[in-house]
């Protein structure tokens, strides 16, 4: 049960980390946090659904047109919603709120309350360690969850586009008297931090089905990993998703799984309480 | 000829005048000082140059180009560049990536398929190119000002604009940094626009100087002529 727990709480918390990267992508850059990044994650579930299962597309190609349409609605809603609202966050905390709950709403007009599943990418299980038997299915995801996190960390510490990133998150005005164009990178990391959340989406969406609230709970969780790995740090989302979805699990299946929330947000108090900055947080920031 | 002109600009902040119908240029290859006591409207001029604050009226003209009121970004690839009185250094960068940022921004940077050997060439400018590869926040002081110099020269500026880049350094550092500045000007041929306290440095490296007070062009001249003028002294020292 403990190694079965555990291999559960490492795919759940790769997906939480992908999340929660997306989440601090856009905080650190644009101070902006957005309510909404449960109904793209879940949008992208219902992307690749409709691809992959109505249109008959291959999976991988549906996964990949489903984040990057994703990634276009991140950025018409950046242009439209949070742009006009800069210099106060508050404005951008309620339109991205009242989008969710629109989102969620269009999605059981148009997919009603049912789950919908995208095929899944392999079949069968694979017997681990010798000890148990497990679906290849989360295994895959795990894969792909701990793919996309390596891309990300290659984008943002070795890419220009990433350093670009770091200045500006770092200090914003000075990266302007640069030359810096924040406002299109303010656009391309909205959009960058809504396709995170759709690549945890769709490679989630095989293993949990999208029903139009099943983002709330993952969307709550990314917030919680960004607050406990410390904001802006990426390897603070990793090692707080990860935190995250073992306690979880463990914690189900030790304890009660009626508590499940309850476990993460004990774990958020007991470090805030020792490390107030988060995990890796610095304390400037 | 003017490199860079203010025309009657004016800012209040709520009730506060912080300038009024100041007008000032500033020719090019020239080392300009910008004096005057404390809320006199010194950083406030620089900030409606450099396109950090809009003015209420007039106009900022560079290289016969009317800049009013752009955003920061776009000034700076017209080839202005600034540095702060507090160092503002990307703490959790290296140098070298400091640096990268202006060269990758800056209107050349096409042709900068090497962006580290750009970045190495302006830390060897300003002397700190053993720190190269050591994140920004580990810097002292001196290092810090000499970084924010590299990369504000990465961006290719006609003009750099300097706020108070003496300030904290000793006496003997600031004859090093004075003629370091004035090597600079010489050998990039660029024009100097230069916030000081300290006046022994302004004397000795500005070929204008303005004085400013309460936020009015009080009077501008050479060296001599402003600490010669009774307005200027009784501006620094009252009555």
């Amino acid at each position: 049960m403990l190694a079965l727990a555990t291999m559960n709480g490492l795919v759940i918390g790769a997906i939480y980390a992908l999340a929660a990267l997306g989440v601090s992508l856009v905080v650190g850059i644009m101070n902006v946090i957005n309510f909404a990044h449960g109904e793209l994650y879940i949008l992208a579930g219902y992307f690749s659904y409709i691809l992959a299962d109505t249109l008959g597309m291959h999976f991988v190609l549906a996964m990949v047109l489903a984040v990057a349409l994703v990634f276009l609605f991140g950025i018409f809603v950046e242009y439209t919603l949070i742009r006009p609202t800069y210099g106060n966050d508050m404005y951008s905390l309620i339109l991205t709120f009242i989008l969710s709950i629109v989102l969620q709403n269009a999605y059981l007009l148009i997919f009603g309350p049912y789950p919908n599943k995208p095929p899944g990418w392999v079949g069968g299980a694979t017997h681990v360690f010798g000890a148990f038997y497990y679906g290849n299915q989360r295994l895959a995801a795990l894969v792909a969850g701990a793919v996309v996190i390596a891309f990300v960390f290659v984008l943002v510490k070795k890419t220009w586009f990433g350093r670009i990133i770091r200045a500006t998150s770092q200090d914003r005005e000075m990266a302007e008297l640069n030359g810096v164009n924040t406002t299109r990178l303010n656009m391309l990391s909205f959009g960058l931090g809504c396709a995170l959340a759709a690549a945890a989406g769709v490679i989630l969406a095989p293993v949990f089905p999208v029903t139009p609230t099943a983002g709330v709970p993952v969307a709550l969780t990314a917030f919680v990993v960004v607050v406990l790995g410390g904001m802006g740090s990426l390897w603070g989302c990793v090692v707080g998703g990860l935190i995250l979805g073992l306690v979880e699990n463990l914690g189900a299946a030790y304890i009660s799984t009626g508590y499940k929330h309850v476990f993460n947000f004990i774990i958020l108090i007991l470090v805030l309480l020792v490390r107030p900055a988060g995990l890796f947080g610095r304390r400037e920031a | 000829m003017a490199l860079l002109e203010g025309l009657r600009l004016s800012k209040r902040f709520g009730g506060v005048t912080a300038l009024s119908e100041v007008s000032f240029t500033v020719e090019e290859g020239t080392i300009v000082g910008l004096i005057g006591p404390n809320g006199a409207g010194k950083t406030t001029l620089f900030n409606l140059v450099a396109g950090a604050l809009k003015p209420d009226s007039g106009r900022v003209v560079f290289r016969g180009e009317d800049i009013t009121g752009l955003s920061p970004n776009i000034v700076c690839r017209h080839g202005i560049a600034r540095t702060f009185q507090v160092t503002r250094p990307f703490g959790t960068m290296t140098c070298l990536e400091n640096v990268g940022v202006g060269v990758i921004n800056s209107p050349r940077s096409e042709s900068d398929g090497n962006w580290r050997a750009t970045a190495l060439h302006y830390l060897e400018t300003v002397g700190v190119e053993d720190l190269a590869f050591t994140e920004a926040r580990h810097l002292n002081v001196v290092q810090k000002k000499k970084l924010e110099i590299a990369r504000a020269l990465a961006t290719r500026p006609k003009i750099l604009m300097l706020d108070e880049v003496l300030g904290g350094l000793n006496s003997q550092e600031i004859v090093q940094a004075v003629d370091f500045i004035r090597r600079l000007r010489d050998e990039l041929h660029l024009t100097v626009f230069w916030i000081e306290h300290v006046m022994g440095a302004i004397m000795k490296a500005a070929e204008k100087v303005i004085v400013l007070d309460q936020g009015q062009h009080l009077m501008e001249g050479t060296p001599e002529q402003v600490v010669a003028d009774s307005r200027v002294i009784h501006a620094y020292l009252g009555e």
